[in-house]
């Protein structure tokens, strides 16, 4: 309803005209002069607080969401923001945590930017407002003065400096007086129109932490070796800040973040096989496999957990859930011994040496002195082909082995794009990034609907006893919907794949690989 | 949207004063809530100090909706809207004499307004006429204030009467005890029958009160600075209301008896005869 008919006329009451204005710091509160010259009543004035909670990396601002909370328990009002739509507000018993904590549409919107990861306080965002009813001759109330000074204190910071800004609220019916108060506001000194409606409290916090981990800066002339040390010291960092929120086990995404980053390394110094001397890499690689085999199947566990919680008939899976975090509980148990245990601090131990090791070190091995441009590209264009090889040979109902094996190709082939950045131009790798995400995400989702499935079928005769009818019929349509998201995707693949192999996707990848400076050969 | 008129084919029985603070309280509770005056003599505009807009034209009212909505202004509270009136409304009577299917019209523009209100609550002229039909046509509800008196149960009785077909398509008539003054012996009388008769008024009373008084003349509803008395006795009648238009009063609701208030206005004028006469 854009609140017209057909014929023009209006369909709804005119809504109430909002005009805000932003104080400037030297005018400070010099505009209620403007005040003074009004008909006015004083109403009481009002303070109030949320606290502003995001991921510690700051997912939730990198999306453009916004999440506050302010009463305490059993009363907490959080309010989900989100860039250019209206805000919604959800009652809580308690602070959230999770995407989950919250009813389903706000859930889902969550997890999309947090995944599985946790949410913590950033900052404290006060707001003293100063309200004042302006008059007619009636002393009818024709529209609302607010005088809101808002206070943005950072968690691990000192107070921001205060914002104030003015509002004036018009009622509806007043439209004419709205226009003459707004024109004797925009007179008063030191008052300018705001750009933005409502005060976002986050754009007065610091820029959110740098994650550990973030991929290091790289020129096209970076040496390849010292590229390769500084991205291994990126993916150390990551593993190590992750292994730290792995051991309480409250944050599914550490794990997620660590194995990841523990992948990347192990897929490029299995790619870059010139650039390490082949006594360090290969048994870089093993301790590596061992490590990134050791996490997996508490992830499988946490994946699956984070789809019942998210399912439609999440309160009838509750149960499951329940039994199934008891399982949790015990490969986190796993986890953390084999974090502690020797092997791990070895393994990081020799990782912290290549970080540290120079281009003429004995760790170094043969193209160790190129350019990165230049050891990049052979690889890429390999695996680029292989991708595209399997890519035509793979069917949609194919065997799952070979699913996987194109996946697993996907993503090493990834992650030699993102060794990229910084090499090539940013809206060619972009683009090329962007081809091979449609055809890496349907076949993330394949292979997890059939890990899944999996799983559920090995779990479902112990689980089948411990749950009451309810739950276990719920299991049972999980189990049915679960297959078939796993079936809507692979007739999703089809296109992907086939967008995948379009020319054009192979001339971005060609302008691609002459960008990092090799002429390749025309078959 | 519910649609609660205001109505009494007598004047002075508290009409608007009622309308006034159910369309507060109904506000108050959350509900986007519209109080349109439809009495020339705009009182309840007065009340909440509203004048009619410089665009209002009540003659267009029902066949253009921009006037319609154009004319809406904003209380001092923010679900709480006022269609107001002045002596100009005698053009929308005019217009409906005219129509020739004022009812739905009017059903139209109820139904127009029902998409942006919660609840509308009606304040009415006294009298019947051509507006008053349209309301007994496609109001949910008539609320009656009443005073405990014979001529005040007498009209009560007579709108009973001539409501009867709206009432079959589910009109709710829900007569209440208005302006009750305790001191007088007609009041204890009428208000001691009708609860031992069950005629069917609503348990809720507003107290006859210099504070119902004063407050119309702050122009302020009471229920704005005041929980007790007469504001509480405005509160429960309120609950009253909501709990016959959700249905929750059942069979148990009141359902005002004709038969047996007729037989108490006889015995009342009987009374008067046997008074006269013994003084004489």
């Amino acid at each position: 309803m854009d609140g017209t008919s057909a014929n023009g006329a209006a369909r709804a009451p005119a809504e109430p005209d909002v005009r805000c204005y932003e104080a400037s710091a030297e005018g400070g509160a010099r505009w209620r002069e403007a005040l003074r010259a009004l008909r006015t009543r004083a109403e009481p004035p009002l303070r109030d607080h949320e606290v502003l909670l995001d991921s510690f990396d700051g997912r939730l601002r990198a999306s453009g969401l916004g999440l506050s909370a302010r009463g305490r328990a059993p009363r907490v009002v959080c309010r989900l923001a989100g860039r250019g739509t209206a805000s919604s507000e959800v009652e809580l018993a308690t602070v959230p945590r999770f995407a989950w904590d919250f009813p389903r549409p706000q859930a889902l919107e969550l997890a999309h930017a947090l995944e599985a990861r946790g949410v913590e306080p950033i900052g404290r965002h006060e707001l003293a407002l100063e309200r004042w009813a302006v008059l007619d001759d009636q002393d009818k109330v024709v529209a609302w003065i607010d005088e809101e000074r808002h206070r943005v204190r950072p968690v691990h910071a000192r107070a921001r400096e205060d914002v104030l800004r003015v509002a004036l609220r018009g009622v509806r019916g007043y439209g004419g007086e709205f226009r003459d108060l707004a024109r004797a506001l925009e007179r008063a000194d030191g008052l300018r129109v705001a750009k933005e409606a409502h005060f976002d409290p986050l754009r007065l916090l610091a820029e959110p932490l740098v994650a550990p981990g973030a991929w290091p800066k790289l020129a096209p002339r970076s040496g390849a070796f010292r590229a390769l040390a500084r991205i291994a010291r990126a993916q150390l960092e990551a593993f190590e800040a992750n292994a730290q929120g792995i051991r309480p086990g409250a944050d599914a995404e550490h794990l997620h973040d660590a194995r990841v980053a523990l992948r990347r390394l192990r897929s490029l110094l299995g790619q870059l096989k010139g650039l390490l001397a082949a006594e360090t890499r290969l048994p870089l690689v093993d301790e590596l496999r061992w490590l990134a085999s050791v996490l997996g199947p508490a992830r499988d566990l946490d994946t699956l957990l984070l789809e019942l919680r998210l399912a439609e008939m999440s309160a009838e899976l509750r149960p499951v859930a329940e039994a199934l975090e008891q399982d949790q509980a015990l490969q986190y148990g796993e986890l953390r011994r084999t974090l502690d245990a020797s092997r791990c601090g070895e393994l990081v131990g020799r990782l912290r040496a290549l970080c540290a090791a120079r281009a003429n070190s004995e760790l170094a091995g043969p193209e160790a002195a190129f350019s990165f441009a230049q050891v990049l590209a052979r690889p890429l264009w390999r695996r680029f082909r292989q991708v595209v090889e399997a890519a035509a040979r793979v069917a949609a109902l194919g065997p799952s082995a070979e699913l996987h094996e194109l996946r697993i190709a996907c993503k090493k082939l990834r992650y030699l794009l993102e060794c990229c950045r910084g090499l090539v131009p940013r809206a060619e790798l972009a683009l090329a990034f962007a081809d091979l995400k449609g055809l890496q995400s349907v076949l993330g989702t394949i292979q997890d609907t059939r890990v899944h499935a999996e799983l559920l079928n090995t779990l479902a005769p112990a689980l089948f006893p411990r749950l009451a009818p309810e739950a276990a019929l719920a299991l049972g349509r999980f189990q049915e919907q679960t297959v078939a998201r796993g079936r809507a995707a692979c007739a999703h693949y089809v296109g992907l794949r086939d967008a995948f192999l379009t020319p054009a996707s192979r001339a971005r990848f060609e302008r691609l690989l002459r960008a990092l400076g090799r002429k390749r050969r025309t078959r | 949207v519910t649609v609660v008129a205001l109505t009494h084919l007598k004047g002075g029985v508290g009409k608007t004063t009622a309308a006034v603070h159910l369309a507060h309280l109904s506000a108050r509770a959350g509900r986007r809530t519209l109080l349109w005056d439809l009495d020339p003599q705009g009182a309840a505009s007065w009340c909440f100090r509203v004048r009619p807009a410089p665009e209002a034209a009540p003659k267009r009212l029902l066949e253009d909706h921009a006037v319609l909505f154009a004319s809406i202004r904003g209380s001092d509270w923010p679900a709480l809207d006022i269609l107001p009136a002045d002596l100009s409304l005698q053009k929308l009577e005019q217009a409906l004499r005219e129509h020739p299917r004022a009812e739905e019209a009017f059903a139209a523009t109820l139904a127009e307004l029902g998409r942006h209100y919660e609840r509308v609550v009606l304040d009415c002229p006294p009298g019947l006429s051509p507006l008053s039909e349209c309301i007994f046509h496609d109001a949910h509800a008539l609320v009656v204030p009443t005073i405990p008196s014979a001529l005040s149960l007498r009209t009560l009785a007579a709108l009973h009467a001539h409501v009867k077909p709206h009432r079959r398509r589910g009109l709710l008539v829900l007569p209440f005890f208005s302006m009750v003054d305790a001191r007088k012996a007609q009041h204890r009388a009428v208000r001691a029958f009708a609860r031992a008769n069950e005629l069917g008024f609503l348990q809720a009373e507003i107290p006859l009160s210099a504070q119902v008084e004063n407050a119309a003349a702050r122009r302020q509803p009471l229920t704005v600075t005041e929980t007790k008395g007469p504001a509480a006795a405005f509160a429960a009648l309120a609950l009253e209301i909501d709990a016959q238009l959700l249905g929750r009063g059942g069979e148990e609701g009141p359902k005002l008896r004709r038969a047996r208030l007729e037989e108490l206005l006889a015995e009342m004028q009987n009374r008067g005869r046997r008074d006269a006469n013994g003084s004489s």
